[in-house]
Parts: structure tokens; sequence; C-alpha cells
């Protein structure tokens, strides 16, 4: 990497509660603002009016930056779709037999409403099918378009540009508020002529500015977070509450939507209909690659590869360069950019230039490797870290953050679960009961059927028979997602956090279901609904600093190293807000201290914020050390219940499972006695109570 | 050789290693006997699994040296090294699941001729009976003991010099774990294997190692640090 | 319903099928040991079109086709070749796809890139068949001048009148040859597929590419096997479909998009059960158009054939019990 010039400044915690704002303040926004507001005066007009027909292809392609780029769908009909817009409009704002014609803002609204409705209804259809059958549903579209719509002369003007008559087709741009937009008129400004290209290109501009500033706040907003969780990991979206299925049809409708303002837009702009024959499949191909270059998440560079698109072919006429041509580029060049394509590698060295490297960013390190080697009576991880202050006002915040402690006496009840693949029986029968207010372990070999038993429990997977019921409700029938909203969250065995995501935002979608405000509040920047989005950002700051991972919080997840990552998935749960807490071997992978250290803030977290605890672990001391009640489950069914003394004097347990190297009368390694005094000591006595050990022994 | 005059099998100098030019093993140095078990101890992400695949090949060198059998690997192309004489059971075990029991086998032999792929399954038999009884089941049913036998078996059809098996406690019990262990000292009982096992600290099997190597953020502790170590890690294991 | 055209729906159908069949092998194929879609077959597809028209139709050399460069050259000086003959143009059309999608699969096979995550090689591939396409685009070739075939201008009556109500079905040499290669082709995969130490292998790295390595699988060697396979496969489908339908290269992306989904109804595993659907797909569409279904419009005759593909790749998937949809992993 070259060596670039750091400005050595500090990077705070970045808040997205001013979202527009904060876009337009990076020096790329400013940059982009100037050469677009003064394209006209200083390029030929012919060059403003291929920009001008590039501007409702960056609108489309805003569309499908929400549809590939965040939730990671495909879809071959958005050509289709868009000119389809176009030469609805148009035939609906073509005055009609008889005189009457429509105002154009009613045949905009419906052609977009339309746009919108007809890809929902597409995403509908193939409800409960993987992603691939998309492909060829949308193709399906696709191809039925470009069978019927094209055909029609009176839409597309025919081949011969004639409508079934005979006659050419031919369009009239709105009168826009009193501004004559039509190609006729010329305006006069300050003694200049400006010509009529440039006035329609600041009103696409107008429009193009509207939808960004709808597609900034989307981004910034829980249900912007919500598109990017369904398109990293469908399950781990449903396990805090978000609905993949329903977030599958919303970022369809939002792409059609576009789509179709896209449309409408070009629909002013040509005189004639656009000529169909530029709009068959590759060019769906061909607007698929802009999201692909530009980067799942760039929203200026959508923009600014999309003009790419236009300008290029036109400034380079003599080379003749094809849609083809220009997909390929900008398809290759996308693999070669990564999955952030241009638009993540350009703000990564901005960030470069601005804090410095990744360490310089997030001064305080791990002291960890110090563990193994010396006995230098350092604790496990940061715990102490946080002064008592900090640490109380912390876990004030994230308690009022949370539900209120429940009354019932189960938070989880599983009641005779089967679980068959084929032949093969996961669960036969199993049956647990989760107390509210204590941490319960399950304990068995893989195959004993604990990660299907967690599996059923948080909704993943549906039981073969059995019911199961959440706070004394029968939930057996009800989606993961639906389960979430009663005060469930779940962690996994492989961490899945997003990876090309921040920690803060990381943490801030799992706040998804707790805020309440409306979406469409949140695109009109209405105050009240993004007040409540900074709480949630609070939120989750303080469950970072709780974690010890608040110097990351402006990091990508993919960065940081595994035990990190692990804490911002756990993270994400607390910020889901339940007061039941599934956690999927919370220590695998982790060396000892670590995993100490994870317990006993488990254990505190437990005991401070009143969470009920499901954990399933192979690190038996830990869980025989840190749980109230323990199971143990082996083929399919509970081998035994109850506390951990209990469970090791169970004589079948010992033979079956637990072997014969289990040191039962080794001193507890999780501190028994978790004050509520803050001051970090539990975790010090946890780790020193370890140090101890391993100094005596060496002595 | 080493104190017992045991052949060396595999020597890594000062290895540098790791994706697109970013290391994660950091001048790394190890030294395998034939004839002895050795335990690799580490954390995810602590660079296990990089060792291991840098051995195997699938992972770059940047800098350092793999000597297997003092022949010089480490710009070989994985299926050469295999051909040499390492087998691999990788983490997860990873058995083709839609194929035999018996053509997972033949795939382990792939670098050999066909005679000795047919040899190579009868021995292979004989160690592991309860596979030798389940041939042409699909490994995909097989039980989670079964598929770890299996995939130590498909490595040890090459007649590999170099036996490395990551994590084969993962998901297991400790009474099937013991069982695989016993297998694998009566791998290396023979005195021309060495054998090279990767766990998790929580999975350490203490009684079955001759050695035991710690490796942290893409760091191997050497030896002589590690006593204190042994007796942490027999403070946190099951 | 007109059953009296049942049997040429059946024949010619079922014949017609047979060009459906190929580019859903190649995808197939490249799926299982790459677990990526091949979109690349799609460009190679278009290039066999475009180099055998211009093999076996044209005698000037090949540069005076990009008429972009040459715009300022002097045709006349460039010299001329004979045109080459059917038969041998297609041989080198297909040699010509095989090593280019063998050169594809050496390059995304190797070390460093078979590495890369599923999206980037996906993408990787969409590129490559997107300038292949484009580069065909560029050469001039007239869309409606059919070549001739390898196999010769033969005809045969298939059945006899009274069977087919008094139109005469009649069955080209090309459409015989299509199906029987298709069939052929299907036949030797699957004996090499189930016999061979190679096919084994094939299988096994359709289960766990990773894992194949770790057990000495020569995977660079194997992928470009496979990869250029499949390339002579898909550029013998392009040049079968200049022939039928003329050398277009747009056509060759639709084409490549019907095969995709006629290879979704095998699940993108399934061999015989992508057939089965090329089959389908074939009946459906002849059927349409002989007006087995009367007079149906071209719009609707669209709808109808995508809606039964459609519905074969949801019954297919259902009966194959696909995975419930939280459950799967997601590929892209």
């Amino acid at each position: 990497m070259i060596s670039l010039p750091t400005l050595n400044r500090v990077e705070g915690a970045r808040t997205n509660s001013r979202p527009v704002i904060r876009a337009m303040s990076s020096p790329g926004a400013l940059g982009f603002l100037l050469i677009i507001l003064t394209f006209p005066m200083w390029r030929p007009t012919y060059m403003v009016f291929t920009a001008n027909a590039a501007l409702p292809i960056a609108i489309t392609a805003l569309g499908l930056l929400v549809l590939v780029g965040w939730t990671r769908e495909i879809s071959l009909a958005t050509s289709g779709m868009f000119v389809s817009a176009a030469y609805f409009d148009g035939w609906l704002n073509r005055p009609h037999p008889g005189g009457h014609s429509w105002p154009w803002v009613v045949t905009a609204l419906v052609v977009v409403l339309s746009s919108a409705g007809v890809m929902a209804l597409v995403a509908l259809s193939s409800a409960k099918l993987p992603g691939i059958y998309l492909v060829v549903l949308t193709y399906g579209l696709q191809v039925v378009i470009e069978k019927t719509v094209f055909t029609y002369g009176y839409l597309s003007g025919g081949l011969g540009g004639g409508d079934e008559n005979g006659n050419i087709v031919v369009n009239r741009r709105p009168q826009f508020f009193g501004l004559n937009l039509s190609t006729q008129a010329t305006h006069r400004w300050f003694g200049h002529t400006i010509t009529q290209e440039s006035i329609f290109y600041f009103f696409s501009l107008g429009w193009l500015a509207i939808v960004l500033v709808l597609i900034v706040r989307l981004r910034r907003s829980p249900m912007g977070l919500g598109f990017l969780l369904v398109g990293a990991d469908r399950q781990a979206a449903a396990a805090i509450g978000v609905n993949p299925l329903r977030f599958r049809i919303y970022a369809f409708a939002t792409s059609g939507l576009l789509a179709g303002v896209g449309g409408v837009l070009v629909n002013w702009l040509y005189v004639n209909p656009p000529a169909f024959a530029n709009y068959f499949s590759p060019y769906s191909l061909v607007l698929l690659s802009i999201p692909v270059l530009a980067g799942l998440d760039s929203i200026a560079f959508i923009v600014l590869v999309a003009a790419m698109f236009e300008i290029v072919p036109v400034q380079l006429e003599s080379l003749r360069i094809s849609p083809f041509l220009l997909a390929s580029v900008g398809l290759l060049g996308g693999a070669v950019f990564g999955s952030r394509g241009m638009g993540g590698r350009a703000h990564d060295i901005w960030r470069y230039v601005m804090y410095g490297d990744r360490i310089t960013r997030t001064q305080r390190e791990r002291v960890d490797t110090a563990v193994l080697r010396s006995s230098a009576g350092v604790s496990g991880e940061g715990m102490d870290k946080l002064t008592p202050e900090q640490r109380t006002h912390a876990l004030s915040v994230l308690e009022a953050w949370l539900p209120p402690r429940t009354e019932t006496t189960y938070a989880a009840k599983a009641d005779n679960i089967s679980v068959h693949f084929g032949s093969i029986k996961a669960l036969d029968g199993a049956s647990i009961v989760v107390p509210t207010q204590q941490m319960v372990g399950l304990l068995g070999p893989n195959g004993a059927g604990k990660t299907t038993l967690f599996d059923v429990i948080s909704g993943v997977r549906p039981p073969n028979s059995g019911t199961v019921s959440l706070f004394d409700k029968d939930v057996t029938r009800m989606h993961a997602w639906d389960r979430s909203k009663l005060g469930m969250a779940r962690t996994f065995q492989t961490t899945r956090v997003m990876t090309d995501l921040t920690v803060g935002d990381n943490l801030v979608a799992g706040a998804y279901q707790r805020i309440k405000a409306h979406p469409a509040l949140f695109l009109a920047g209405v105050p009240s609904a993004w007040r409540q989005m900074r709480a949630a950002e609070e939120a989750a700051f303080a469950a970072a600093q709780l974690l010890d991972i608040d110097r990351y919080w402006n990091e990508r997840c993919g960065t940081l190293e595994f035990s990190a990552r692990r804490r911002t998935e756990i993270g994400r749960c607390l910020l889901a807000g339940p007061r039941l807490l599934l956690l999927d071997e919370p220590a695998a992978g982790l060396d000892p201290a670590s995993s100490v250290a994870l317990f006993t803030l488990l254990k505190q977290i437990h005991e401070d914020l009143g969470l009920t605890v499901l954990l399933v672990e192979h690190y038996v001391k830990a869980v025989l050390d840190s749980c109230d009640l323990v199971y143990v489950l082996a083929e399919g069914k509970v081998l035994a219940r109850g506390t951990a003394a209990e469970v090791t004097a169970n004589a079948e347990v010992r033979e079956r499972y637990l072997g014969t190297r289990m040191k039962y009368n080794a001193p507890s390694i999780v501190a028994e006695e978790v004050g509520l005094s803050g001051n970090g000591a539990t975790g010090k006595h946890a780790g020193s109570a370890a140090a101890e050990e391993q100094a005596s022994v060496t002595r | 050789m080493n104190a017992a005059g045991e052949p060396i099998v595999l020597e890594v100098r000062q290895l540098v290693a790791g994706y697109s030019g970013h290391a994660v093993l950091h001048q790394v140095d190890i030294e395998l006997h034939a004839g002895e078990i050795v335990s690799l101890l580490g954390a995810n992400g602590a660079g296990k699994s990089t060792l291991l695949k840098t051995i195997m090949g699938t992972v770059p060198v940047i800098r350092g040296e793999i000597h297997l059998l003092g022949q010089n690997i480490s710009d070989w192309a994985p299926y050469k090294r295999v051909s040499t004489g390492i087998g691999f059971s990788p983490e997860g075990r990873r058995v083709f699941a839609n194929l035999t029991v018996e053509e997972n086998l033949l795939i382990g032999a792939t670098s050999m001729s066909r005679a000795h792929r047919r040899d190579q399954i009868n021995a292979v038999g004989d160690l592991f009976p309860v596979l030798a009884q389940r041939m042409n089941q699909r490994a995909g049913t097989l039980s989670g003991g079964e598929q770890q036998m299996l995939a130590v078996a498909r490595a040890m059809m090459t007649k590999p010099r170099l036996l490395m098996v990551e994590e084969p406690s993962q998901g297991l019990a400790p009474v099937v774990v013991e069982r695989i262990y016993e297998t694998l000292r009566e791998i290396v009982s023979q005195g021309e294997v060495a054998v090279l096992v990767a766990e998790q600290f929580q999975q350490v099997n203490e009684e079955a190692s001759d050695r035991i190597l710690v490796i942290d953020k893409g760091v191997v502790i050497p030896d002589s640090e590690l006593a204190s170590v042994t007796a942490a890690a027999a403070e946190v294991a099951p | 319903m007109h059953f009296d055209l049942f049997f040429t729906v059946l024949l010619a159908g079922g014949i017609s099928a047979g060009l459906y069949g190929f580019l859903p092998i190649s995808l197939i194929l490249t799926y299982r040991i790459s677990r990526t879609i091949a979109f690349v077959h799609g460009g190679i597809a278009a290039l066999g079109a475009i180099l055998y028209w211009i093999f076996s139709l044209h005698n000037d050399f090949l540069p005076n086709y990009i008429i972009t460069f040459s715009q300022a050259q002097d045709p006349k000086t460039f010299g001329h070749r004979p045109k080459w003959e059917p038969f041998p143009s297609m041989l080198a059309v297909v040699a010509i796809g095989a090593i280019l999608a063998g050169t594809y699969g050496f390059i995304v096979m190797s070390r460093q890139l078979a590495s890369l995550t599923v999206l980037t090689l996906t993408i990787v591939s969409l590129g490559a068949m997107m300038g292949m396409v484009g580069v065909s685009s560029l050469m001039n070739v007239d869309a409606n001048v059919f070549p001739d075939s390898p196999f010769g201008s033969g005809r045969h009556k298939l059945l006899p009148e009274s069977m087919t109500s008094h139109q005469p079905l009649l069955i080209t040499n090309n459409q015989i040859f299509t199906f029987l290669t298709v069939v052929g082709l299907s036949l030797v995969l699957a004996v090499f597929l189930t016999r061979t130490h190679t096919g084994l292998v094939i299988r096994a790295l359709a289960d766990d590419q990773e894992a194949g390595v770790w057990c000495g699988v020569k995977l660079r060697a194997v992928g470009t096997l496979v990869y250029g396979v499949s390339g002579a496969i898909a550029a013998l489908a392009g040049v079968l479909t200049s022939i039928t339908v003329g050398a277009n290269p747009a056509d060759m992306l639709v084409f490549l998009l019907d095969g995709l989904a006629i290879a979704i109804v095998g699940g993108l595993r399934s061999l015989p059960l992508s057939l089965i659907g090329a089959l389908l797909y074939g009946l459906t569409e002849t059927a349409l158009k002989v007006g087995f279904f009367g007079e149906v419009s071209l719009p609707v005759q669209a709808v109808v054939l995508y809606g039964a593909l459609l519905s074969i790749i949801v019954v297919v998937a259902r009966l194959r019990r696909d995975t419930f949809f939280l459950l799967e992993r997601q590929s892209l």
C-alpha cells in the first residue's frame, strides 16, 4: 500500500441520525455537486442531452442498489419494466379520441405505482423459493414484456415508429407548474439563452436529488439496515425480528418503483418513444452490472457509473462501444474491486488519508497474548477498561432500552419435541424448560440434537411433533421473526455479522424491531422518528462499551478478529431487546482467557439486566460453573437435568458423555460472586484466579 | 534426527504466510519426527488452520520454507505434496456426502495408481473396521464419529508420512474422541508416520500427545515456555 | 385442442428440443465443479455462431468483418480465401470453443482464483460473456442469411400424411443430428461420471471442492477438462443455432438464459431432469407454434411458454424437497 499522508484526525463514533447532512458533507459529494450543477455551462448541448438520458438510468440503478446491492437478489426484468413505464406513460399522456387526456401527475403516479406493484407480485409469487428461481421468474417477465409491450405500436411506436393507425407517435412534455418544458420553448436568463436541454437537465436533476435524499434516508433508517441484514444472512435476520420474505417483496417493489420513475422521466425526455431494440434482456444484464461495479453500498458511485455508461459510448463514438462491452468492463471491473466496488475502495482510501490505518484508528489494543506468557496479573478482556461510572451509565442506558422484566415463571418451554430428517431422528421426545432469569446450559455431543433443539425453539425449524412456548405463549406455529417480537434473540454457531458493515451498523441493525416509527416517517425526515434512531444508537454504543468493542464502532466487521465479531453478534442480539437470549456455542473458537472473560461477562449481563440465558456449549467446565440449570442431551433425548453438581454426579452422564478426564473438583473459573458494584473487579477476579493457579503450579 | 534417532518428517523454518500478502503466520518454526503425535493448540483466528493449510499448499508462503522428508515443498502444488506423503483430515470432516465410503477412500488415493488404490482400501479397512462394514453406505448418512474416522482413513490412503488432523474432537462425545486418539496412536506405533493434531484449548488430549505446541496470533510459542501453558490448559480442559 | 396435430407436436417438438439440451449440459457440468453459473458459455455460443458463419459463408479474411477498425482499409487489397466446407468449419469452431473455455477454466481454477467467492466468480463469468458477445456484435454478419449445415440439406418425411393432418412433417438432417448428439452426449457423460475415476473426481469436487484439493486432486487439470468439454458443447450449440435461426449474438444471450432456466429445472445438478425440462419446453413451444391449442397470438404464446417452464421448476423443486427457504444457505 503506498504511503499516504494521514491527517491524524480522531475519528469519532459516527452517528446516522442526520443522514442527508452527513452524506452531503463528504468531499466527494461536494465536488460532485459542483460538477453536476455547472455541467451545462461547459459542455455542448448534445452532451447535455446525453446526460439527460443518463439521469433516468441513474434513478433506475438506485432501485437496483436496493435490490441487488442491499438485499442480494437478482432481477432480469429491469430493462423491460423501465422502458414499459416509459411507453405506458406516453400512451396515457397522449390525447385520446374524444379529445381528453389525463393530467400528467395522475399518469405518472399510476405508472410508477403499477410498476412497483408488478415487481412486488413477482416477488410474492416466488414466496419461499430460493433466489435462483427469481432469476428465471424475472427473466420470464422480461420475455413476456418483449413479446407484448414491445410489439404494440401504440405503446412502443412499433418498428416503423407508427401506431396502429400508422401515425408517428409523438410525446409531449408536461407543463410543470408553469414551467414550460416543451422542446420548442426557449428561455432567457440574464441575457443568456438557455437551451431547452439545459432546462430539462435541471428538472431531471431535481428528481434525482429527491430520489437521492430518499435513498440516503432509507439506507440509514432501520428499514435500510433490515434490507442489508436480509441480504447478508436470512436466518440471522429472522432471529432479530426481520421478516426476510416481506423484505424481499419490499426490495422488488422499490426497484420497480424507481424503474417506473426513470421510465416516466425518459418518456418526458424523448420526442418519440425510445426504440425498444435497445431494451431487450441483455440490457437488463447491463443495468445489473452498474451496482456491481459501483459497489453494493455506494450511493454516489451508482450515479457516477450510470452516467459513465451513458456518456462514454457517446464520447468514444468512433469505437462503437456496444452496451455489452460496457457491461463486460463493468462486471470485470467489479470483480477486481470486490464486493464493495469502486465506491467502497474510494471510501477506504479516504478514511486512510483522514484518520490513519486501522491500528491508529482503534488505539486501544487488546491485551491478551500476555495472559498466556506472563503472569502480570492482567485480567481477561478489558473488563477494567470502563470506569465504574461509565459502566453504570452504560448499564442504565441498556436497561432502559430493554423491555420490562417478565413476570412469567418460564421464559421458554419445549415439550416432547421430535424432529426427523428422513430416517435420522435428530430429536426424539426431548423436553426442556427455561425458568425466567436463570442461566440454562445444554450439553451433549453433536448428533445429540442441541442445535436442532435451538433451531426449534427459535423458530428456524418446525418440529415434526411437540410444542414450544415462549413466555407462556404457544409459539409452535409462529415464524422466527414473530417469536423475536415476543422477546427472544439468538446467536449462531458460525458468527454471522454483516462483514461489510461497521460494528455500529451491525449493532443498530439489531434494534430493528424495537424502533416503532413507520418507515415512511424516516423517509420524510420527521425528527421524532430520527430521534428514535438516535436512541437506538446510544443503546448500541452502551452495549458496545459493555462488550468492549466501542473502539471498533467505525470499523468493518470483516476486519476484526474473531472474538470481537462474536461479541458484536451478541451485542446485536441485545439490541433486539430480548428477555431471553439463546447463545449457540458462545465460547467456540476462543482461547481460554477470552472464553473465561466472555462467560464472566455473560453472567454479569445476565444478572445486571435480568436476562434469561439458554446456551449450547462444548466448553463443559464453563457451563457447569456458570449455569443454574444444566441439561445433557444424547441421541435426541434428555439424558439428565439438574444443577451442575447433580448432573456431574449422574453415573450415566459420566459414562456416556463426560468420560474419565473430567476434573470435578477444580475451582470455578467463573467468579461466583458477581457484584453490582460495577468496578470491574469481578472480571479481574476471574482472570487472576486462573493466573494464580498457573503461578502456583509453576513455582 | 531427534534424540531418539527418529527421522525428521516435517520441518518448517521461519515461515511467514497468509492470503493476499497479509501475513497471518509470523516466523513459525516446527519440527516433527516420525512416530510422534504432536498437538497444536490455538483459538479461532490464532492461525492453527492457516498453518495446516499452508503446509497443504492452499495458503501461499510469503517467506520461509517448508521441508517434507528433506525436500523443499514451499512452492509445490497441493497434489504434489499429497503424493509425496501428506494426508490431511480437515476441520468439520469434509467427507464427500453424496459419495459412498468406498468412493471417498478412492478419492483419497487419487494421486496413486489404480493397483495401489485397491490394496490400500483393504489396508485401511483393517485399520478402521467400522468403515469396512459400511463400504457402500453414503458418507452423508454416517454418524459424526464415523465421518471423522472416514476423514482420517481417507487421508491415510496415500500411505502418508505426515498425517495432519484438524479438530477431530469437534462436536463429538468425549468417549468417541478417545477412540479416535487410540487409532492415531496405532498409526504412529509403527514408527514411520508423524501425526500433527490441531485442537482448540478446551479439547486437548494431553495423555495422547507426545508434545504440545501452542499458536497464538500467528506465532508458535517455543517449547520452553510450555510448562505453564500445559498447566493452564489443564485447568480449562473438561 | 387439435389432436390431429398430436404426432406432429410429439415428434417435431421432441426433436427440436434437442437444440435446447446442449447449453443446460454445459451449465450443469461447470456448476457441479465450481458452484458458479458459467455464463461464459453464452459468450462461447455467440462466438461459435458468428465464427461458423464467417468460416463457411465468407471468402474474405477475418479483419474485414471488424468494420470499426477497417473503415479506412480497402477490402480488395486483403485478398481472398476459399470458403470452408461446413463440416471442417464446424470442427474448427468446436475446437476453438473448447480451447477458449479450457483457457477460461485454466485461469479461473488456478490456486489463487479458485479461492474467490462464488459471487465474484459469477460476476467474472458474466463479464467474460458480455465481453465475448460484445466482440461478436462488432463483426458484421448478415443475420438473415443462414449458413449451410454440415450434414447436408436433406429432408425426410417422418410420418405418413394421414397422421399429420395432411401436412408433410419434414425433418432435416440437421435436426436429426442435433437430437442424436444430445442423446448420445448425455449417455456418454452418464457413463463417464459413474464409471471412470475422473468422473468420480468430478462428482467429488461437486460435493466439496476444497476437500478434493486436500485429497490430492489436480483441480486445475480437471477444471480445465470440464470447462473445455462444456465449451465445446456450447460452441456446437452456437453452430447449430446459427444454422437454424441465424447468427445474431443477442439471440445467443436469450438462448443462454433459456438454457439456464432449463438447467434450473434440474436444480443445476441433475442432467436427466434438465433434459426432461428441455423436452417439455420443446414440446410446449412446438405445440403453441403449430396451433395445437388453436390460434394463439404471440404474446400469449410467450406467457404460456414461460409460465409452463416456471411451473415445471416449482413442481420439481417441491418434489425434490428443496430446502425450506429460511434454512438454505444463501448462494449469491
